[in-house]
């Protein structure tokens, strides 16, 4: 029923000041295109509000980084705007297939959201991009990512009142595909929708989102397969798995569209089909207008002539010789003198960043080769600043702007080999653009500062640092190319024996990454980390639908760092029997128990918690938890525990850390940060934004291609004053249950990954996933294995919570993303007795295993 | 504020050129006001879910379905119907006429419909190729003709148009 009462405000503040007086039931009408069916079916509301008319939600803005796109354009008026057609693929590929054109002329993109359905279009278009969806309600604003609106189906976050206001997409190097399967080509509800957005770049997958539609009660992000893509090639292998992850992340209903099980199979062959067609666009070299198309002989040509200069030690090259270090000094000089004048405002500083990486990978699965490559990029960042140290173009803009305070800026390709003048041609080009984009920001930041209120710290934005002089690439070691295939062949066969493995794979990569940075200070720095790692993995499903997976990296800067095929042959051995004790375990109930978390896992806990918190820049920003900024001098954790950062450290009791480096990438030595000394809080993680109380780097500011440096975490070292030998430990944790009147504690043996959450916006939370626990009884029974937890809880309780430390120290090797891009990291920390530990459910794919077994396995009987 | 008493709409908009002002029941559709209110009984209502495309009209230019559409939504905007397709001479409009000379309508309910995509499409596009006009009319269903005649008919006027610079 279509109600009696149709309001239609002329202006967003007229809304406010009428909503009071109308009836509680009331809805607000867009483009129409949902409500006035639903008004056909059933009761709508007692009253609907007319926004169409409402120019405030009409509006397109461009940044440099952001595109905002009002709700109440129509999907007809956002696939005409060029800047949709440049930034946003997916969404313009999304618009032909959205509905009918007459449809598209009525629908609005905000509506497609509100209306919470779980097969909306544009929707999972945008999502695929990065999407954030801008909420108000009267003068109130917030703001979201997209994924997080969405909590049921025709289910949203949404305040009573509360109005979309539109959707803020960042500026990102993606290339898209969308592929929706419908009753027919075009004008159908979708069966199911995958919509995947990556940024390629070397061949290599930086980042992608893989969003889908009507496969879960919500618009779905399937990050396993996101995950999994990062720092890949986009071959078949590749492709194969990522398509299958994603549907191991579907779980269907059956409606009147279509059936369940078709559904989640589509899911693979349309995550495929995406995937394969950004592989062929790039492979055809047209992968997005804003890409220089590499042609394929060139290519040739370039690795010829690298291999040629690798034959001699790269490190036996002088720095005066070295032809990227000679372009990019002289290129700097030459911009720095001419341009630091060249306007009212001065432009005090200029860096150049570029990133060299050298690279060769082999994966295996079930014996067979599934890819082998090789390949060469070379990035370059330009920073500029304008202003003074005490204020420039990198200050924090506050209040409505505050959400284009991202550290994205332009990076770009450099050629490979010798060319002084073409590299310098690059690095003029680059520079110009981040010249005309500092100053563009210096401009918003005086502004800003005019309109809103005096910040707490009033420390400047860039610390001083000595110019530094320093040159030590690496170069690729000789890798037994053929002894690794044969190796992962062999090792990924072991997994045949084992019919319950659903998917395995074995690979091996080994990169060098040289690191050039000069600056108008004076600085010069080369240098070089050699990465390499081999890891092995295998998963399995539960007969209720839980996907279980083990696996292992063994990481080193070089082949002798690599433990020996019969070493890794046993660890597989042991990876399986834990597999398969998982499989038969039972999923672990909301718990708050004693645990044990084991060395590496207790390290990358420390990471997660404890390191994000206490990167400098956070202290000051104003969007920020701050949840230890004022705590300096405080005990925030058992005083047995000092805590500290020091990423000159190449080892830790004979492990290598993937977090050592020399200079960090504001061209700042590498030094020890003291974080916390007898529990108490003494320092932070600093880069070269100050803090107050902080006033320089300790060579911490950090940041991949494409992003302005903050301060991060490199080799995070927890140590314990006080501490018991592991068994114990165990002691401890028995006497605790019984302490505790629970049945049982957990001793956490391997955990994941985990992610946190630092903005003020949201709760200062943690969640840690676990893959392998274990149940330990206080009677004496026998430990048990159990699946399905997660971690949870919150910062300063947590710490509270450590009992006691054993004497070992377990390294956890990784790669950490933030808003400066991903770093490699490490964590180090003795295994931990904590009084009591939260955990929650996992979410599961609720999948049957395969129907039968592998073909390989015909005959086991596809017993465990 | 544009608002009466509960349930009422003081709507001002143009319909074919004419400047339209009336009070109107606020839960009107555009197709109810269109056929009932002011007789226009071009416009037809199929399915009554923007499923059919039979109520499609020109929203200031653009095509859209009246039967999900409230009327005070067209509040300050140029409505144009079937009825205000014309000829320059205020006869048959071009479109109208190859038509009926290709012989592309049957029982005729879908037309109206038709017309109004394929002049939102030509008055966009005055070039639009086969594909184009295919994927314009995604949203009219025909039921009568096999669609063959439409689009060869709505090619045709393509040409005419151009031919003599109708426009």
């Amino acid at each position: 029923m279509r109600p009696e009462l149709l309001v239609r405000p002329a202006s967003l503040a007229d809304l406010w000041k009428a909503l009071p007086a109308l009836p509680r039931d009331r809805r607000y009408l867009a483009g129409g295109t949902d409500l006035m069916i639903a008004a056909g079916h059933g009761h709508a509301g007692d009253c609907w509000v007319d926004i169409s008319g409402l120019k405030e939600l009409k509006s397109f803005r461009e940044t440099s980084s952001s595109i905002f796109i009002g709700s109440g354009l129509t999907i007809a008026e956002l696939a005409e705007k060029p800047a949709v057609k440049k930034w946003l693929p997916a969404l313009a590929l999304c618009a032909p297939h959205y509905a009918s054109p007459s449809l598209r002329n009525m629908a609005t993109i905000g509506g497609n959201a509100a209306n919470g359905s779980p097969c909306a279009d544009g929707v999972c278009a945008l999502l695929s991009e990065k999407a954030e969806i801008v909420l108000g309600l009267k003068g109130a604003k917030r703001k979201m990512p997209l994924h997080s609106f969405f909590l049921a189906p025709k289910r949203t976050a949404l305040k009573k009142d509360e109005l979309i206001l539109g959707f803020e997409v960042p500026k990102w190097r993606h290339v898209s595909a969308y592929e929706k399967l419908g009753p027919r080509s075009y004008f159908g509800i979708s069966k199911v929708t995958v919509c995947v957005s990556a940024e390629i770049s070397g061949g290599l997958v930086k980042e992608a989102v893989i969003a889908c539609a009507s496969v879960a009660p919500v618009p779905l992000l399937a990050r396993k397969a996101a995950e999994f893509l990062y720092g890949r090639r986009l071959d078949e292998g590749t492709v194969s798995e990522a398509a299958a992850l994603a549907e191991s992340e579907a779980s269907p209903i059956t409606d009147t569209r279509s059936e369940a099980g078709y559904r989640k199979a589509m899911v693979r062959v349309l995550a495929s089909r995406a995937l394969s067609k950004l592989a062929a666009w790039r492979a055809a070299g047209d992968a997005t207008p804003r890409r220089v198309p590499r042609r394929t002989e060139n290519i040739m040509l370039r690795t010829l002539t690298l291999l040629a200069a690798l034959s001699l030690p790269v490190s036996a090259l002088p720095a005066d010789q070295d032809p990227l270090l000679k372009a990019l000094k002289t290129e700097l000089d030459r911009s720095f003198s001419k341009l630091k004048d060249a306007e009212k405002v001065p432009l005090y500083f200029l860096h150049y960043g570029a990133t060299d990486t050298d690279y060769h990978q082999v994966g295996a699965t079930l014996g067979a080769l599934s890819y082998e490559n090789s390949g060469r990029e070379r990035r370059l960042d330009a920073d500029a600043r304008f202003g003074s140290p005490a204020l420039d173009n990198t200050h924090e803009l506050k209040g409505a702007q505050a959400r284009q305070n991202t550290r994205e800026q332009a990076a770009i390709d450099l050629p490979l080999g010798d060319d002084e003048a073409a590299i310098r041609a690059r690095a003029w080009e680059l520079t110009d653009a981040a010249y005309k984009a500092a100053l563009d920001r210096y401009a918003k930041v005086r502004t800003n500062i005019g309109v809103t209120a005096e910040e707490k710290d009033k420390s400047g934005d860039f610390s001083p640092a000595s110019a530094e002089t320093f040159y030590s690439p690496v170069r690729l070691p000789e890798l037994d190319k053929a002894g690794y295939r044969g190796m992962a062949r062999r090792l990924s066969a072991k997994f045949k024996k084992h019919g319950f493995i659903i998917r395995s794979g074995v690979s091996l990569n080994a990169s060098a990454v040289n690191r050039y940075m000069v600056n108008s200070e004076g600085s010069a720095v080369v240098t070089g980390n050699n990465y390499l790692y081999l890891s092995y993995y295998l998963t399995a499903r539960t007969k209720d639908g839980m996907d279980l997976s083990r696996g292992k990296f063994y990481h080193s800067d070089g082949p002798a760092g690599i433990p020996g095929e019969a070493e890794i042959a046993a660890d597989i051995d042991r990876s399986v029997s834990e597999l398969a004790a998982l499989l038969g375990s039972e999923p672990s109930e909301p718990l708050s128990v004693p645990a044990i978390l084991d060395g590496p896992a207790a390290g990358l806990f420390f990471h997660e918690i404890f390191g994000h918190r206490i990167e400098g820049h956070r202290q000051k920003s104003e969007s920020e938890g701050q949840t230890f900024a004022k705590m300096i001098g405080q005990r925030i954790m058992p005083e047995f525990l000092r805590v500290y950062d020091d990423p000159s450290v190449r080892e830790v009791r004979g492990q290598f850390l993937r977090g050592y480096y020399t200079h960090d990438d504001e061209a700042v030595k590498a030094a020890r940060a003291s974080l916390v000394e007898n529990g108490v809080l003494k320092g932070f993680l600093m880069g070269r934004t100050p803090i107050e109380g902080f006033p320089s780097s300790n060579g911490h500011g950090r940041r991949s291609a494409g992003k302005g440096a903050v301060a991060r975490q490199g080799n995070l070292i927890v140590e314990a004053s006080a501490t018991v030998p592991y068994p114990e430990l165990r002691g401890m944790l028995l006497e605790e249950i019984k302490k505790s009147g629970k049945p049982y504690g957990l001793l956490i043996k391997d955990i994941y990954g985990g992610f946190t959450i630092t903005q003020r916006v949201l709760p200062q939370s943690f969640t840690v996933q676990v893959l392998l626990a274990y149940k330990v009884y206080a009677d004496g029974r026998p430990d048990e294995a159990v699946r399905g937890l997660n971690l949870i809880g919150t910062p300063i309780q947590t710490f509270s919570r450590i009992k006691a430390a054993a004497d070992d120290a377990g390294v956890f090797n990784g790669d950490c993303g933030a808003e400066s891009g991903w770093v490699p990291v490490s964590a180090v920390s003795p295994s931990l007795l904590f009084s009591e530990i939260e955990t929650e459910k996992v979410s599961k794919s609720n999948n049957k295993p395969p129907l039968l077994p592998p073909p390989y396995a015909e005959g086991q009987g596809g017993k465990i | 504020m544009k608002k009466k008493a509960a349930g009422k709409f003081q709507l001002d908009c143009s319909v074919n050129g004419a400047r339209v002002r009336r009070e109107i029941a606020a839960s009107r559709t555009m197709l109810e006001f269109l056929r009932e209110d002011l007789g226009l009984k071009g416009t037809k209502e199929g399915c009554g879910e923007g499923e059919c495309g039979a109520c499609l009209i020109l929203l200031d230019g653009r095509a859209v379905n009246s039967c999900l559409m409230m009327a005070a939504q067209a509040h300050g905007r140029e409505i144009v119907t079937i009825e205000g397709i014309k000829g320059r001479d205020g006869g048959l409009h071009p479109i109208q006429k190859t038509f009926m000379e290709e012989g592309a309508v049957q029982c005729g309910f879908c037309i109206p419909g038709i017309i109004v995509a394929a002049e939102a499409l030509l008055r966009r596009k005055p070039d639009a190729t086969l594909e184009d006009i295919k994927l314009e009319l995604t949203g009219n269903l025909c039921r009568c003709t096999g669609y063959e005649k439409i689009l060869s008919a709505v090619e045709l006027s393509r040409d005419e148009l151009k031919k003599k610079g109708k426009r």
